[in-house]
């Protein structure tokens, strides 16, 4: 997951200037919903989205976005889109995710740093693009280029994606072999269904693919952490030998050592914690869209036969993934995140 | 004095007014066993699409939070498939929630956030037998004569 993450650092470094952190709803069919801090809403068009917030279209509705680079992403229906926010090497940059369904994209191609895109089994970097993401209700994905160049990340994998390619990327796994679309649209309900029925057709084993994602959010977010906790203990240190000097009336050397020292580990600190941030979040969507839609399908469809052995073995499994979603995600969380 | 009187009949008529209206408020908002009885034959007349015109979206399914209109949907067509029953005629136990109610869910972040966010104060518990065991559904305010839906959960001990 952190070569995933590098992966995306090295591409993002490359592309300068700043990227808009928001989204206007500019046009709205049927029925939107909107999370934003925590609480769901009906979207309205002229909305503003920010970072954290969520869209949910329904059956018969989708929605369309614009940022201030004239980039437009339109939110196909039955679907769920995040816009969140990431430190990369080259600074603070938009994660666009789909978590679930089929969002395209079409950014403008001179109008500064394009964001990174991501769903729940990889990220992508981009240039001058339009292209598709589809988000399967496995875990999986699919990326499919109009126009432009997408580099696909998984698993410590990448692939470069040029005009009419694409590529798929199973829950868990790197990509794998790219595609030509042959100037055919995609069909994601059909992509998705057979996605899907295949992971109820084997709960167990596709729930155990779904908890290798969720392994990798925490890992990154432990990764973070530690990262965190370190340089806090450093500070702490590095501020009692800076104390001890001005206890001693050295200021100009206490000065010169602060700015040496301890103001650099204060200017990493937010970035750091915006990453925790963004894998805690990443993992919360996980949960509630992913593994929650496929234990709400399991407990209906086995609702009078809760005996079953498939069941029952799911059931333990999904409890044990829970646990360790209380345990190593929800404090890094805020009440509002929910 | 007359001011003074005028004043004074005016300040209880607003009164009873608050009282009234306010009284009427909870008593619509809190589900009565008629309306609990009217959901258990809904569910099992297997009409799907009533039954998910009177479910809120979020909805509680145990421990899990239904965003999407679509699960809900699928929810209920399913466990209508499986051919899951309510048994009329047997106890309906109705308690107003509480702050322990959440516990009937799951112990955990997502449902006591659910509680917080999206369940009304005067929404009830109806304890009620089904196939398999004790169900619990979370009930509140009234789409004509059935209460409208919030959670779902069960068997329970």
């Amino acid at each position: 997951m952190m070569k995933k993450l590098c992966a995306l650092i090295v591409f993002t470094g490359l592309v300068v200037g700043l990227y808009a952190q928001s989204a206007d709803i500019t046009y709205i069919d049927g029925w939107v919903d909107v999370i934003s801090k925590g609480a769901l809403t009906e979207a309205q068009e002229g909305d503003v989205l920010h970072s954290g917030d969520s869209v949910i279209t329904r059956d018969d509705s989708f929605a369309e976005l614009e940022q201030q680079n004239l980039s437009t992403i339109t939110v196909q229906p039955n679907s769920i889109f995040m816009i969140q926010e990431k430190e990369g090497a080259g600074g603070r940059e938009t994660v666009l995710s789909t978590t679930v369904g089929e969002v395209s994209f079409k950014f403008g191609k001179l109008l500064g740093k394009e964001p990174a895109i991501a769903t729940p089994s990889m990220v992508a970097g981009i240039r001058g693009t339009e292209f598709t993401v589809y988000a399967g209700e496995d875990g999986s994905s699919l990326v499919a280029v109009t126009s432009g160049l997408v580099t696909v990340s998984a698993e410590g994998k990448s692939v470069d994606l040029h005009q009419d390619e694409g590529v798929e990327v199973k829950s868990g796994e790197a990509p794998g072999e790219k595609f030509k679309l042959k100037g055919r649209e995609l069909d994601f309900s059909t992509w998705n269904k057979k996605k899907y029925d295949a992971l109820m057709a084997n709960p167990v084993t596709g729930l155990r693919q779904l908890g290798k994602q969720l392994d990798g959010f925490i890992a990154d977010i432990q990764e973070y952490d530690t990262v965190l906790k370190k340089m806090k203990a450093d500070k702490v240190k590095l501020k009692a030998s800076w104390q001890s000097m001005l206890d001693k009336g050295e200021k100009d050397k206490a000065r010169e050592f602060y700015n040496k020292n301890i103001m650099p580990i204060d200017q990493k600190l937010g970035p750091v914690f915006l990453n925790i941030r963004y894998y805690s979040l990443s993992a919360l969507s996980f949960r509630r869209f992913i593994l929650g839609k496929v234990y709400v399908d399991m407990k209906a469809r086995y609702i009078i036969d809760r005996k079953n052995e498939q069941y029952r073995k799911f059931i333990d499994n999904y409890r044990l993934l829970i646990g360790k979603f209380e345990k190593d995600v929800v404090p890094f969380l805020d009440r509002n995140d929910f | 004095m007359k001011n003074k009187q005028i004043l004074i009949i005016f300040g209880v008529l607003v009164f009873y007014a608050v009282f009234l209206f306010s009284g009427c408020a909870t008593t619509r908002g809190v589900p009565r066993e008629g309306a609990v009885e009217n959901l258990m034959e809904l569910i099992n007349s297997g009409n799907t699409e009533m039954i998910v015109n009177i479910t809120n979206t979020p909805m509680l399914v145990d421990g899990e939070m239904v965003n999407r209109d679509q699960e809900v949907t699928s929810f209920w067509a399913q466990v209508n498939k499986a051919g899951f029953r309510i048994q009329t005629g047997k106890d309906i136990r109705i308690q107003p929630v509480d702050s322990d109610t959440y516990l009937l869910f799951g112990d955990t972040m997502e449902v006591k956030t659910f509680f917080s966010k999206y369940v009304p104060k005067t929404a009830v518990t109806a304890e009620i037998e089904g196939t398999g065991g004790k169900y619990v559904f979370l009930l509140s305010g009234r789409n004509g004569k059935y209460p409208y839906l919030f959670g779902f959960t069960g068997p329970v001990q």
